[in-house]
């Protein structure tokens, strides 16, 4: 064979299997990358060097911290975690409002004012004690509650937010990190006092959830801040008790296409229905969470259980594993202030979440609704917040008036002496325990006769499998039109 | 004074006389249109008033004319108004193309004609038999004039079957709808027999109904009779057709129609955790039964008898008039042309099939040569790709149980079907070749059913069940006889699985114990009915979608499926003679068991990765050899041609 040939032919080969290789389509990409949003953060720095000397307090944990991270106390005084209040609120014919977990009532405990102590031990600072505290000093930071690894740190009850006694806090310190699922979890967890009580989505089960509880823990290991993404301290995330716009969101759609089924028919549904209302087809999927507290019952020697009656708090109602009640929800709600007039013979609706079938923003959502009977002022017309815990607070003595009139001392709000209890309803929106997409609900279970969905509720006149979705609505009698606020 | 009104008003709320009426049942709080109905009895007066057995042919036959609907119902027929003739006869004893005159292998006793020299069951037998799934009418009102089509069935939201049932076993056929309404509060069984409950009806003595749910025949009615269709819910599904006693249809075809995933459900499947398809995805999208099986008359899907219609036009719109349909709304459903196709087959081809839905084209591009996959396939083979519920394999008559039943095996099991500790693992279907509404052939997924029995005489009919009986038991066991042949480990005793006729022996000596009974000229006989699988319809996600399960050396379109683990020896069934669709393979005896094996050719079809076609590998390797012997050719001239010494011509 010629050289040519001997050199030739085996190039001829490589260049053509080459050329195959460039030619041949690759792959298209996947439709649908959620692993693509989900930040990937650098290895932690080890801090357990920068830690030596025995640390007296937790504002002594702070000051060194603060030390090497000079900005981090500003940048966290500027959240929400440390004022309990959010953005500004305007309204018509009033003076603008901050509103917050701080000064917003709730049928729950009912107010954070009047029992400082007890409720700001979730505080992400160290003292909030009474109106006294010192929002602008750097030391009362309390960057452990967030970043502590060692499992060893806690904070006292009632303690004002000051670490519980006993802690180690050189060994908190040395092993600070990126914020695990028990540094959110010890504060989100036990809202209402409780584990479970009072989000119906956020237990102690998450620590280390199996997939049918939680597929993003349970089976691909994130963690909260994953999708709470979080720059300078400022956590993204927004919770509809305790403020009315809707910026700084979380979305299932930060990491997941907003047409993930690869079918039609389904993809259809994102845009009236937000993905938590499939995908969440059971709330408190194993712990139960507290669904009604009748605070009216309050203050008998019945013989207390956890679960049903206690004489500190009256009557309540739990339950797990149970379906969400479902409404119209634009990422905006309304509110109830504090000295709102009520009809005492009527349901308050604390907070409502805003969006109709005729609002194109809005989605059907899935919401624990919590259900309450609580203390308001007769001649007033408004609810009040009594002092529960503490010295003269309702759970030491079990005197209401005693409690109301310490209750009104701390918040402004006047007491006439009568009181009475009327009903309220808070909407806690549901984000969390995503079980597998295998578990999420299917038709049936919307749109057959006995179906979850109040089709009426919801303003459509009829099922809109049959009438056609809103945008295509071909039923006669709808309350479209009753549904346009 | 106002105290004193307002005590007397509470004293006569109270009062004995205005107790509140038994509770209704859940469908009460149900959304309907219907008027209220007052009950009437065959007098057409109201029952209420009478105590006479509720005649729903005057009650419903107010407004809607009962009797038409009944006439034309094959429900009701149960295909006695279509009588054989000798030529298209399936077998020799067949009369009628339905429950009616057709003999059942599943069922076994045969409907006599009058003037049988042998009768086997006659008319009152064979409504005990059939009673408990024949909607009334038609041929039972030969038994009784009463027993008249039960609309309740179908169109009540809770009738009681099992009251119905008993009625009818005891010959009360007139007390059937009645029966039927046990539970509802309206009526109560009383030691003198069927009693009305005055309280739970209207002050106008007419019933509200809500209180008897009244509503279009939903698939929670289909299922009562063809399989299982749980209604909608939480609650998790079971099969509760998996009834040995009374074989299902859902035995056969595998109806399963829920919604619900397959892993929610309370069936024990094997594989359970990944199965998280609906048992039928038209279920899950909220298809009802009567979507693709409709009324041919109804309005709202326009005629469906394509034989009125011109060949021009797609479809016809101009349905019925809303308030003729509902007078004569009519109970011949629309059915399709899938195996067995008997009942009602005078309509086939009237159902919606799945191209009238689904643009295949539009969603199957994906595929390889789309086009010719849906030109061989009918869409089921690759969306029935597992039946997960138990089917029938073959029931043997030749001997009999304990229970006096046949040798019932099923597929797709590993213990009792009635056991809900038996595990499920399902089956994959046999295809087989189908004709088309416009006459192709494509292939569907089907199970095989093999039945043996004894016939006797000439014409040949089956030996009777009270011969079978004589000739197998003798004072509650199993004859001496019977015994001595069939009892192989001695132990004097005949174990199930020793139950079989697998040698000549044994099929001659129970011939012997049949003609010492009086049976004429036993033999044993067998037979294959090929039953459609159309139902638990799998979405796309669990749809067969790998090449390689029809493209390689394992395609399931060759692998052989059992049909009978011990047939009866010297047996070898052949289809059933009016099967719509034709076996495309052979019937052989392999390893002691009956196996159907598959040749894609004997159904027109070349599969590509599966075996081989002599002529297509021949032109195959003719090709790759001229291209060889053309480069070789080609380069050899190349290369000659440079080596040849130059001629000194300037070649620049």
């Amino acid at each position: 064979m010629s050289p040519l040939l001997r050199v030739g032919i085996p190039l001829l080969l490589v260049l053509g299997a080459t050329a195959l290789v460039y030619a041949w389509p690759s792959p298209p990409p996947p439709p649908d990358d959620p692993w693509a949003h989900v930040a990937k953060p650098p290895a932690h720095l080890d801090h357990a060097p920068f830690y030596t000397a025995p640390l007296a307090d937790g504002p002594a944990v702070t000051k060194t911290c603060l030390s090497c991270h000079p900005e981090s106390a500003k940048e966290v005084m500027a959240t929400s975690h440390w004022t309990w209040t959010g953005d500004e609120v305007h309204r018509p014919g009033a003076e603008p409002l901050r509103i917050g977990k701080a000064n917003l009532f709730n049928n729950f405990c009912i107010a954070v004012t009047p029992n400082q102590p007890f409720c700001t031990s979730c505080h992400a600072g160290y003292g909030w004690k009474d109106k006294d505290f010192d929002f602008d000093e750097p030391t009362n930071v309390d960057c452990l509650v967030c970043h502590d690894q060692s499992g060893g740190y806690a904070k006292k009850p009632g303690g004002a937010g000051y670490p519980a006694d006993g802690v180690d806090l050189l060994a908190a310190a040395k092993s600070v990190g990126r914020p695990n699922r028990s540094n959110c979890g010890a504060c989100h967890f036990d809202g209402g006092g409780g584990d479970g009580v009072k989000h119906g989505d956020l237990d102690r089960t998450m620590l280390n959830p199996p997939p049918r509880i939680d597929v993003h823990m349970g089976k691909y290991n994130l963690t909260c801040v994953d999708c709470h993404k979080t720059h300078d301290h400022e956590i993204t995330g927004r919770s509809m008790s305790v403020s009315v716009n809707d910026e700084n969101r979380v979305f299932c759609t930060d990491c997941h296409s907003d047409r993930p089924h690869g079918e039609e028919r389904l993809d259809s549904h994102t845009d009236a229905v937000a993905c938590p209302t499939c995908h969440i087809p059971y709330m408190a999927v194993q712990t139960p969470t507290k669904l009604s507290w009748d605070w009216s019952t309050a203050g008998q020697d019945i013989g207390d259980d956890l679960h049903h009656y206690l004489k500190k708090k009256g009557t309540f109602h739990y339950a797990a594993n149970v379906p969400p009640e479902y409404a119209w929800y634009n990422g905006l709600s309304k509110r109830h202030l504090p000295g709102d007039n009520i009809d005492p013979d009527k349901v308050t609706e604390l907070n409502s979440p805003a969006g109709s079938l005729a609002d194109p923003t809005a989605k059907i959502w899935p919401f624990k609704v919590h259900r309450g009977k609580q203390v308001y002022d007769v001649q007033n017309l408004y609810f009040l917040a009594p002092k529960t815990a503490g010295e003269g607070g309702y759970w030491t003595e079990f005197e209401w008036d005693k409690a109301l009139r310490l209750g009104a001392e701390a918040t402004g709000l006047a007491y006439s002496g009568e009181f009475g209890f009327a009903p309220t309803k808070m909407y806690w929106p549901l984000a969390h325990m995503i079980p597998p997409a295998a578990e999420a609900l299917t038709c049936v279970d919307c749109h057959a006769e006995g179906g979850r969905m109040d089709w009426e509720a919801l303003g459509y006149g009829s099922d809109p499998i049959r009438s056609g979705g809103r945008n295509t609505l071909r039923s006669v009698g709808t309350k479209r039109e009753a549904g346009e606020q | 004074m106002s105290v004193a009104l307002l005590t007397l008003l509470t004293l006569v709320a109270s009062g004995p006389e205005h107790e509140a009426p038994p509770p209704a049942p859940a469908a009460e709080a149900a959304r309907s249109v219907h008027p209220d109905v007052v009950l009437r009895g065959a007098d057409a007066q109201p029952v209420l008033q009478t105590g006479a057995p509720i005649s729903l042919t005057k009650t419903c036959g107010e407004c809607h004319e009962a009797d038409w609907i009944e006439a034309h119902s094959y429900h009701s027929a149960f295909g006695s108004n279509r009588p054989y003739t000798d030529e298209d006869r399936p077998r020799p004893w067949d009369r009628f193309a339905g429950p009616w005159g057709r003999w059942s292998p599943l069922v076994y006793q045969r409907l006599s004609e009058p003037g049988d020299p042998r009768p086997d069951a006659d008319l009152a037998t064979w409504a005990r038999l059939w009673g408990r799934r024949h909607v009334g009418g038609g041929p039972v009102r030969e038994l009784a004039p009463e027993a008249e089509m039960n609309c309740l069935l179908c169109h009540s939201a809770k009738p009681n079957l099992e009251a119905r049932a008993r009625t009818i076993d005891a010959g009360e056929w007139r007390w059937q709808s009645t029966a039927t309404l046990e539970g509802s509060g309206l009526v109560e069984a009383t030691e003198a027999g069927w009693a009305y409950v005055p309280d739970a009806f209207l002050p106008d003595g007419a019933v509200s109904a809500a209180r008897l749910g009244l509503h279009a025949a939903s698939a929670q009615a289909c299922g009562t009779c063809h399989g299982a269709a749980p209604a909608p819910g939480p609650t998790p599904v079971t099969l509760p057709h998996l009834d040995r006693a009374r074989p299902s249809p859902g035995l056969t075809d595998g109806l399963v129609y829920s919604g619900q995933p397959m892993h929610l459900s309370g069936v024990n499947l094997a594989g359970k955790t990944e199965l998280t398809r609906p048992w039928d995805i038209h279920a899950e999208r909220m298809l009802s039964c009567s979507d693709c099986h409709g009324a041919l008359n109804d309005p709202v899907h326009g005629s469906r008898d394509k034989k009125e219609q011109p060949a021009h036009l797609r479809a016809e719109v101009r349905g019925m008039a809303l308030q003729d349909y509902l007078r004569r709304p009519d109970h011949d459903f629309a059915t399709g042309r899938a195996a067995p196709g008997v009942l009602g087959a005078q309509h086939a081809g009237t159902m919606k099939r799945c191209e009238d839905c689904h643009d295949a084209n539009q969603t199957h591009q994906w595929l390889p040569y789309p086009a010719r996959h849906l030109q061989a396939m009918f869409c089921e083979t690759c969306h029935v790709p597992r039946v997960h519920s138990p089917l029938i394999e073959s029931v043997d008559w030749t001997v009999l149980t304990p229970e006096r039943g046949p040798r019932t095996r099923y597929r797709g099991v590993t213990g009792a079907i009635d056991d809900p500790g038996t595990l499920i693992s399902g089956f994959e279907p046999v295809l087989l070749p189908r004709a088309t509404d416009g006459g192709a052939t494509k292939v569907a997924p089907h199970n095989l059913v093999s039945a043996f029995y004894w016939v006797e005489g000439d014409p040949p009919t089956p030996v009777r069940l009270v011969d079978l009986e004589a000739a197998f038991f003798w004072e509650g066991d199993y004859t001496p006889g019977i015994v001595l042949v069939l009892d192989e480990d001695h132990d004097g005793r005949v174990g199930p699985d020793e139950l079989r006729l697998d040698t000549e022996v044994k099929v001659a000596a129970v011939a012997a114990a049949l003609e010492a009974v009086g049976v004429p000229s036993p033999r044993a006989v067998g037979e294959i009915q090929p039953y459609a699988l159309s139902h638990q319809v799998a979405g796309h996600g669990f749809a067969l979608k790998d090449c390689a399960t029809c493209h390689s050396e394992g395609s399931r379109f060759t692998q052989p499926t059992r049909l009978a683990a011990q047939p009866p020896a010297g047996v070898v069934p052949g289809l059933v003679k009016d099967s719509p669709v034709p076996l495309a393979g052979d019937v052989v005896h392999e390893g002691g068991e009956l196996r159907y094996v598959p040749t894609p050719a004997k159904a027109q079809l070349y599969l590509l990765g599966q075996g081989g076609n002599t002529v297509v590998d021949l032109a195959g390797w003719a090709s790759v050899l001229l291209v060889l012997a053309g480069s070789i050719l080609h380069g050899g001239a190349r290369v000659m041609a440079r080596r040849r010494p130059d001629d000194g011509e300037d070649r620049s």
